[in-house]
């Protein structure tokens, strides 16, 4: 069984069932609409990212259905990245951004979770500078108020 | 603005779950944007570990403005508390007063009286409070237990441990204490001398109970004290018809210290009316007669009132010692597993207790008999010399027994099992209060 999804581009990608129901979004969708060949539009998504989106689904199939394990150590939480998946996200910043977009308008939790980890990492153990330099962020603090800001904070950063 | 280009707030959000507070912290100095998406979780947990005493203006002005995002508050010292005194709303969750000193070899002070009012004006403004843990509770803490006691509605966790000394409480304070707690009370776990000395000159005079009508009662009680102590029904007289404050949900009641033959007076009418009660120990380390609370009988009976099960105690008698045949692996694990079975009233039988040192045959047998019937009751093990229990087997224990609180296993002259023995006699023989809690998901 066999569903077709339509990106933003108009191209049109033919995928298994099983395969785009890891999408909650589409899931939903084909439960809503039942038994039907008709194409499902995603204006959100360009084919380029929806590539790398159905190539996740694609091998991640199998998994089973994600229980989140809340956990309160951060450290943890963004070190469990698979193989797999870190290999998957070695993309640039803005195919990045776009898949975890991507993630969370299909809702495809592992997938959103793995491109919000990757980000975490980036910004893991940086300077605020060295952040807005990685991210093409524009500083609009004056320099009075980042000195405030820092001592705001002291509590948490003397250790 | 977006915080990065192409990057909705709500999934910085996301992101943000996924880093520690040092980069919290680094992220909020980027620009505005992230400043106003990221504070609140940074503010989330404060944590004044390391702080010196006197923070900056601009910290304390961070700290007003920022004070309603606080959920649990931990802190080495009493001075930034203030800082949240002043602040509109307060919706904390849990306050962890810790040791003062970093290396904790060096022994507390405890709290000063002017540290006790600013820990007590804090409770007042944390209707929301759940857990409390005071690791230098005052000395005489009878403001606090009161204030514990009434006006924090939603508490359920409760751990209060004094550096030098115990808490010195009357036995009515601590009765009227216990009852008047929180009936959402989950675990209670306060070192304390109960002792009815010099009550005039500390006890103030009436609790202040803020929900009279719920509390109503135990005032009544508290003036109309009149407990037989010999008598099954130890009920007081006055009240009688009332129905005795309940505590369903109260699964581990740890009270260690004193109690100066106060056990039965002060513990046994609160445990009525704890119908889910899975654990309660009182380890006395100073009093060679009466070792735990359980071991007075009628505290038992009450337990096992409250909560239909039946605690067991077991002890062989170590070999050598003028047995006539040795005892073995399989007669023990046949002895444990038999002793674990349902009665046909339906009571629940569990194993509070087992003594079975020096036996060095025991092996694998028990210990696999050990773990069939430890998951809920057992509170003390003693294996030690028993020297077919492995390390591995102890490891296995621990991780289900999860109300065991003493542990005896130390084992000479068998190196395989040694070593994580004695890391685990280490953690268990620190003087922590609840040593098997960072065990128990082992």
């Amino acid at each position: 069984m066999t569903v077709i999804l339509v990106s933003s581009d108009n191209q049109d990608f033919k995928v298994d069932k099983e395969v785009a129901e890891r999408s909650i979004l589409i899931k939903n969708m084909l439960e809503d609409v039942g038994e039907s060949d008709s194409p499902i539009p995603l204006p959100n998504v360009t084919s380029a990212v929806l590539t790398k989106v159905i190539e996740y689904c694609e091998h991640h199939r199998n998994d089973p259905v994600q229980v989140p394990e809340e956990t309160d150590d951060p450290r943890k939480r963004s070190n469990d990245i698979e193989e797999w998946d870190m290999k998957f996200m070695q993309v640039d910043q803005e195919m990045l951004f776009e898949i975890i977009l991507a993630a969370n308008y299909l809702d495809i939790k592992p997938l959103l979770d793995v491109g919000c980890k990757t980000v975490a990492n980036i910004i893991k153990g940086k300077t605020p500078e060295e952040i807005r330099k990685a991210f093409n962020i524009v500083n609009d603090f004056t320099p009075e108020e980042e000195a405030q800001i820092k001592k705001e904070n002291e509590w948490a950063e003397d250790r | 603005m977006n915080p990065a280009p192409n990057l909705p707030p709500e999934l910085l959000c996301l992101i943000t779950h996924h880093l520690s507070h040092q980069d919290l912290v680094q992220i909020v100095r980027i620009n505005r944007s992230w400043y106003s998406t990221c504070s609140p979780l940074l503010w989330k947990t404060v944590r004044l570990l390391y702080t010196s005493r006197r923070l900056s203006e601009p910290a304390q002005r961070a700290f007003l403005r920022h004070s309603r995002y606080v959920r649990p508050l931990q802190t080495r010292f009493f001075r930034p508390i203030k800082a949240f005194l002043e602040a509109p709303d307060l919706y904390l969750e849990t306050i962890d007063i810790l040791n003062n000193n970093l290396h904790s070899d060096v022994i507390d002070p405890c709290m000063s009286a002017d540290s006790e009012a600013l820990l007590i004006a804090l409770l007042k403004k944390s209707p929301h409070l759940r857990t409390l843990r005071i690791k230098r509770s005052p000395k005489v803490s009878l403001p606090l237990l009161n204030i514990i006691a009434t006006v924090l509605p939603r508490f359920r966790f409760l751990s209060l441990f004094c550096p030098q000394g115990m808490p010195w409480v009357s036995p009515a304070t601590m009765k009227a204490f216990l009852e008047a707690c929180s009936p959402e009370t989950e675990q209670l776990s306060a070192w304390v001398i109960v002792e009815e000395d010099n009550e005039e000159q500390v006890e103030s005079p009436l609790w202040e109970l803020k929900d009279k009508d719920k509390h109503a009662c135990e005032i009544e009680r508290k003036h109309h004290q009149c407990f037989i102590s010999d008598g099954h029904d130890s009920v007081s007289d006055h009240s009688s018809q009332k129905s005795p404050p309940s505590h369903p949900a109260l699964h581990m009641l740890c009270l260690s210290g004193y109690f100066f033959d106060h056990e039965e007076d002060v513990v046994i009418p609160f445990l009525r009316g704890c119908k889910n009660l899975q654990m309660i120990e009182s380890p006395d380390e100073y009093r060679n007669d009466k070792c735990w609370i359980t071991d007075n009988y009628r505290i038992r009976a009450a337990i096992e009132e409250a909560t239909g099960s039946t605690l067991r105690r077991l002890a062989i008698a170590p070999s050598g010692a003028g047995a006539e045949s040795e005892i073995t692996d399989e007669d023990v694990a046949q002895l444990i597993l038999a002793g674990q079975s349902h009665r046909s009233d339906g009571r629940k039988e569990v194993w509070h207790t087992l003594h079975l040192e020096g036996n060095p045959l025991l092996g694998p047998l028990t210990a696999d008999a050990i773990l069939q019937t430890c998951t809920s009751g057992l509170v003390w093990l003693n294996i030690s010399g028993c020297q077919g229990i492995r390390g591995h087997h102890i490891q296995a224990i621990l991780t289900i027994a999860v109300h065991l609180r003493n542990l005896d296993a130390a084992c000479r002259g068998d190196s395989e099992a040694t070593d994580s023995r004695l890391y685990v006699s280490q953690i268990l023989q620190s003087n922590t209060p609840w040593v098997c809690w960072s065990l128990r998901r082992n």
